[in-house]
């Protein structure tokens, strides 16, 4: 089983392993969020809306969507 | 002889304190104006140090050298431009402490360009207590260049900055750390061999598809997308190699006090209790607050204009001043608080880093009507005035959810319409109070509530006719919470409200002549008014006020108000009513201006505008012309109805599209028409 951004609860840390190519991709390594990066869940909008994650120091927010491409260490 | 002033460009994130870093250096020596072609604002300031003039421009905040976003490209166009006329001599790239590690990815590609380069990292004082130690002279050493710990909200370290940049710089070239597929030499050879500025400029017009090298990239079996992926892995790499060196943070503290808020703020369900209540506080305090100095303005332009008349001698002139400007510019003056109250809150919300979270908040919602979180700011800055926010629309990548959010925009309640409103309404509505609640602020509301209804009906439709498969993502960096810099709010109000007030001005101002003039001239029937009334009439009660009226219906303007009525008698409006249509196309404030214009013409009397309205009766009835039904038919029409040049024409800027503007000033004009018609015709 794959683990997914998407997949980890509020308020846990998780390592990000590989990031699935998507349209987002060069955006997201660009925000930091690139394999080996720590990151930690802050908020998750309700009804599925986007996901609020910490990484490093900043807070970057992102749709499930999107998140769905990034998988983590488990 | 004057001697050449140094030019200092200002780079950055956005919210890193960059405007008031350009504030504290510039003080309101600043002019804002437009880069040519786009709409997008250029911000120039200056200021002198040690006998040194210093010209600074303030660029958009940029996220990286990879444009994704109309303000990026022009960014980064800019840089690029050796020749240009505002090419900088130096560069200062603010860095948040708060940020920094994220900050400094840009602030690597920026240094890369070989532009002489000072480091300004902002917010070292929050960063203190935050529990975030820098070492700057370390990175000085590291990146072979000026870094100075500033904090533009205090002042601190701001004299270090302007000295250093009086001086000559020395920053030097490090080591190419953005890419492993091209050697340094081989950059060097490119650099030359394409008349390039740096080895990162030619890298920079590779990857972004400027310089077409396609032969060499397959030779070297890499892509231009393969090089950007690269180049962030890279640089990431690098900074980590030595961030832990410089920087020391106290993990927990640092991020903790924001987490904490945003678990409150972004709550599933407080959350939005949160958001619906800072809107609602809005809209209340626009109401209640803002009436009290409009009061005010409303009775100072009116003595002023009596004080006006009986000082100067009379005639055609001082009743073309007193009659026709000085309420002309009343009719902007008035706007003035209700600006200032809508900036101060919005300039409130964004400097705390609030409105970003409105974007977190809203996004799923919004996708509903084919629009994106992102959406939020342009459409809450259209409830100051569309143009803001049609302008706003500009960071939105997906061009579906950016064409769509244009295009209702104008339907949210702009300042505008709201001398508009609180005139009908205070016609139709009895100052009284239910509970704490003015019951006139509760329709405003409910005219707040209809606009946003419309707009998300209407956004509905233009998602269902736009098909189209953009692919829509939203990938954005939530600040982290800042208390609002005053001094920052204040030159935001001042800017916003002052150009408002010229440029509407303007446009009402010559509105306001025109009408005069056209009320004041006529043909035959208007020249003999007197005659023509007193052959008609035994009363001599009112015969002056008969006159009048004889000669406005007679003027040009009333004969072109005669002929529009048969079109706007089914709404409920009468040929003087049609006027003030015909010339609040222009702008829909200017509705309340031609008004009193009008009625000031027609009375003797000195009276507010909204007395006069009261008084004012249908001549075959005896009824009251703002009764209850053209009252909301009238609310109606101007709620919907496109009333404004100036939105026009930033439509057409933005989307370079005659057949979009024409789409929406077309369905929201047949619609406005189609609802006030029934409107009236269901309440008469």
């Amino acid at each position: 089983m794959k683990t997914r951004l998407t997949d980890i609860k509020i308020n846990t840390g998780a390592i990000i392993k590989t990031i699935e190519d998507n349209t987002l991709i060069t955006k997201m390594f660009e925000f930091g969020l690139l394999p080996g990066t720590k990151i930690t869940i802050i908020n998750k909008a309700p009804f599925d809306g986007p996901i609020s994650v910490l990484v490093d120091d900043s807070i970057i927010a992102l749709r499930e969507k999107e998140a769905h491409f990034i998988l983590m260490e488990n | 002889m004057e001697s050449k002033k140094i030019k200092i460009a200002l780079v950055g994130n956005p919210n890193i304190g960059k405007t008031t870093l350009f504030n504290r250096l510039c003080g309101l020596s600043q002019k804002t104006g437009n880069y040519p072609g786009v709409t997008v604002d250029k911000k120039i300031g200056e200021f002198t140090f040690n006998q040194t003039d210093f010209e600074v421009i303030d660029l958009p905040g940029i996220n990286s050298l990879y444009p994704k976003s109309k303000d990026e490209e022009l960014v980064i166009k800019y840089l690029e431009d050796a020749e240009g006329d505002n090419y900088p001599d130096k560069i200062v790239v603010t860095v948040s402490a708060l940020h920094l590690k994220r900050n400094l990815y840009l602030f690597h590609q920026i240094k890369d360009l070989e532009i002489p380069i000072v480091l300004a990292i902002n917010m070292t004082d929050v960063a203190k207590k935050r529990g975030i130690t820098i070492d700057e002279q370390k990175m000085s050493n590291l990146f072979k260049c000026p870094v100075i710990k500033i904090s533009a909200k205090t002042g601190l370290g701001l004299n270090k900055l302007k000295e250093t940049l009086t001086q000559t710089i020395i920053s030097d070239p490090i080591e190419v750390t953005y890419t492993n597929v091209f050697t340094e030499k081989e950059l060097e050879t490119y650099k030359h061999k394409y008349q390039k500025l740096s080895k990162y400029h030619f890298f920079l017009s590779v990857t972004n598809h400027q310089l077409n090298i396609d032969e060499v990239l397959e030779q070297k079996n890499t892509t231009e997308r393969k090089l950007r992926i690269d180049e962030s892995i890279l640089r990431y790499k690098f900074i980590r190699s030595y961030f832990d060196e410089i920087v020391k943070v106290d993990e927990s503290k640092a991020v903790d006090f924001t987490t904490r808020v945003d678990r409150f703020l972004l709550h599933p369900f407080w959350g939005y209790v949160i958001f619906l209540f800072i809107l609602f506080s809005i809209f209340q305090s626009l109401f209640v607050i803002a009436a009290y100095p409009m009061d005010w303005i409303d009775l100072g332009v009116n003595y002023i204009s009596e004080v006006t008349k009986s000082a100067l001698p009379s005639g055609y002139l001082t009743d073309l001043i007193a009659d026709g400007i000085i309420p002309g510019i009343g009719g902007v003056v008035i706007f003035i608080p209700q600006l200032a109250i809508l900036f101060l809150f919005f300039s409130f919300l964004e400097e705390s880093g609030y409105m970003s979270r409105i974007v977190f908040l809203m996004d799923k919602l919004m996708q509903r009507f084919g629009m994106s979180g992102k959406s939020i700011v342009p459409l809450m800055s259209s409830f100051a005035c569309a143009i803001p926010g049609i302008m706003a629309a500009r960071t939105i990548e997906n061009k579906k959810e950016r064409l769509i959010t244009i295009l209702v925009s104008p339907l949210l309640t702009c300042s505008a319409r709201l001398p508009v409103y609180v005139v009908l309404i205070s016609l139709i509505v009895p100052n009284e109070y239910i509970g704490p609640f003015s019951l006139q602020g509760l329709i405003m509301t409910a005219m707040y509530l209809l606009g946003i209804i419309t707009a998300l009906l209407a956004a509905i439709v233009f998602k269902w006719i736009l098909k189209g498969n953009y692919k829509s993502t939203l990938l954005l960096e939530m600040p982290q919470y800042l208390w609002p810099n005053g001094k920052n709010i204040l030159i935001k109000i001042w800017e916003k409200v002052s150009s408002f007030v010229l440029n509407a001005g303007k446009i009402i101002l010559a509105s306001s002549v025109i009408l005069f003039v056209l009320a004041t001239q006529g043909g035959e029937d208007f020249d003999n008014a007197e005659l023509i009334v007193k052959s008609n009439t035994t009363n001599a009660v009112g015969f002056e006020e008969k006159v009048n009226a004889f000669k406005l219906e007679n003027s040009y303007l009333g004969q072109l108000g005669r002929t529009i009525e048969p079109i706007i008698r089914p709404l409920g409006y009468d040929w003087k009513i049609g006027i003030a249509l015909i010339s609040s196309l222009a702008a829909r404030e200017v509705f309340v201006s031609t008004m009193s214009t009008i009625y000031s013409i027609q009375s003797n009397e000195n009276m507010t505008i909204i007395n006069r309205l009261k008084k004012e009766k249908k001549p075959t009835t005896g009824k009251a012309v703002f009764g209850l039904a053209t009252s909301i038919s009238l609310l109606l029409f101007y709620a919907f109805s496109l009333q404004c040049l100036s939105t026009v024409a930033v439509t057409y800027k933005e989307t370079k599209s005659i057949k979009w503007t024409a789409i929406q000033f077309l369905y929201m004009s047949i619609f406005a028409y189609a609802v006030s018609f029934l409107a009236y015709q269901f309440l008469n």
